[in-house]
C-alpha cells in the first residue's frame, strides 16, 4: 500500500488513514485536551508521514515507525506549547477535593469516580516540564517499556531512565503544589 | 502514604481509563485535501531524481565494465600465443636446413 502511495496512488493514502487514525487520535488526546488541538496534532502527524514516507524501509511495522512520528510532533507540541503559555496555578474543583478526601489515604483503589481522578492525572501532567510528562505518559499510563520509549523518542536507554526518575519527582512536587499533600 | 504513593494511584487511575479512539467524520478526506495541496519541494524533488539517476548510472557502468572486461581477457589469452608463434616461427627461420632434415 505505502509502495502504491509512493508511486502516486494518494488516493491509496486514504487507507492507511482510516486504518490507523483511531491510534493516533487516542496517542493525540493523552498530550492535548481540546479536541480542535487533537485534531490539528494528527493532521501534522500524517501530513509529516506522507512527506517522509519514502524514508519508511519497511524493515520494522508501519504502525512503529508512524508511532515514532506520532510521539515527536506530540513532544514539539508539548514544547511549542510550553513556550507561549502563561504559568497558571490551577484551582482543584469540589469532585476533585471530593476523590482526594475519600480516596487518597485509602489502602486500596476502587473503581468508583474514576472522572475526577482522570481530571487529577490531567491537571497534574499539565503542571509539568515537556519531557516530564512525555515520558510518565509512555512509562506509565500507556505502560510501555524503556527500551520502546528509547526507540519513540530516540533518546538513549540511560537517558531515558534518568528523565524517568527526574519526572516522578517532579510530579511529587506539582503535587504538593496543588495542595494535595494536605490530604494524606 | 506519601505523595509518591498517592502519585502511584493517580496513575493507575489515568491507566485504567485510556482516552477514546473516535475519529472525526469524513477525517481521511480532510488529510488526503490537505497532502494534494501540499506545495512540492523543488530541492526534495531534484535530490531524488539524482539519487535515481546515481543509482541508473552504476549499474550501467558496472554492466559496461563485465562486458568490456570478458573479451580483454580473451585478447590477452591470444596476444600471449601470437607471441609464442612467432618466436617459434623466427627460431625456424634461424634453423640451418640439414638440420631440419635430419630432425624430420
Amino acid at each position: 500500500m505505502v509502495a502504491a502511495v509512493l508511486q502516486g496512488g494518494t488516493e491509496r493514502f486514504a487507507e492507511l488513514v482510516r486504518r490507523y487514525s483511531p491510534r493516533l487520535f487516542a496517542t493525540g488526546r493523552r498530550y492535548a485536551r481540546r479536541e480542535d488541538e487533537v485534531e490539528d496534532l494528527v493532521q501534522q502527524i500524517w501530513v509529516r508521514a506522507f512527506q517522509n514516507l519514502a524514508k519508511w524501509r519497511g524493515d520494522a511495522p508501519f504502525e512503529h515507525w508512524l508511532m515514532r512520528i506520532a510521539v515527536r510532533v506530540c513532544y514539539d507540541q508539548l514544547r511549542r506549547h510550553q513556550r507561549n503559555r502563561e504559568h497558571t496555578i490551577t484551582e482543584l474543583d469540589s469532585e476533585e477535593t471530593g476523590w482526594l478526601e475519600q480516596h487518597a489515604v485509602a489502602e486500596e483503589d476502587r473503581g468508583n469516580d474514576q472522572a475526577a481522578a482522570r481530571s487529577l492525572v490531567t491537571k497534574a501532567l499539565e503542571q509539568l516540564s515537556p519531557p516530564a510528562r512525555l515520558i510518565l505518559t509512555l512509562l506509565e499510563l500507556e505502560d510501555r517499556s524503556v527500551r520502546e520509549i528509547s526507540q519513540l523518542t530516540g533518546w538513549s536507554v540511560p537517558l531515558v531512565k534518568v528523565r524517568a526518575f527526574r519526572a516522578r519527582a517532579e510530579m511529587r512536587r506539582v503535587l504538593a503544589r496543588l495542595g494535595m499533600d494536605k490530604y494524606l | 502514604m506519601n505523595l509518591e504513593m498517592l502519585r502511584q494511584k493517580l496513575m493507575r487511575a489515568g491507566r485504567r481509563h485510556p482516552p477514546s479512539t473516535r475519529v472525526p467524520l469524513a477525517f481521511e478526506q480532510r488529510i488526503l485535501a490537505l497532502v494534494r495541496a501540499l506545495p512540492s519541494d523543488p530541492l526534495r524533488d531534484w535530490g531524488t531524481g539524482l539519487w535515481r539517476a546515481a543509482i541508473c548510472s552504476i549499474g550501467v557502468a558496472l554492466f559496461a565494465g563485465v562486458w568490456l572486461g570478458r573479451p580483454l581477457v580473451g585478447t590477452e589469452g591470444s596476444l600471449a600465443d601470437a607471441a609464442d608463434t612467432e618466436v617459434i616461427e623466427a627460431a625456424l627461420i634461424e634453423m640451418p636446413e640439414a638440420d631440419l632434415g635430419s630432425s624430420w
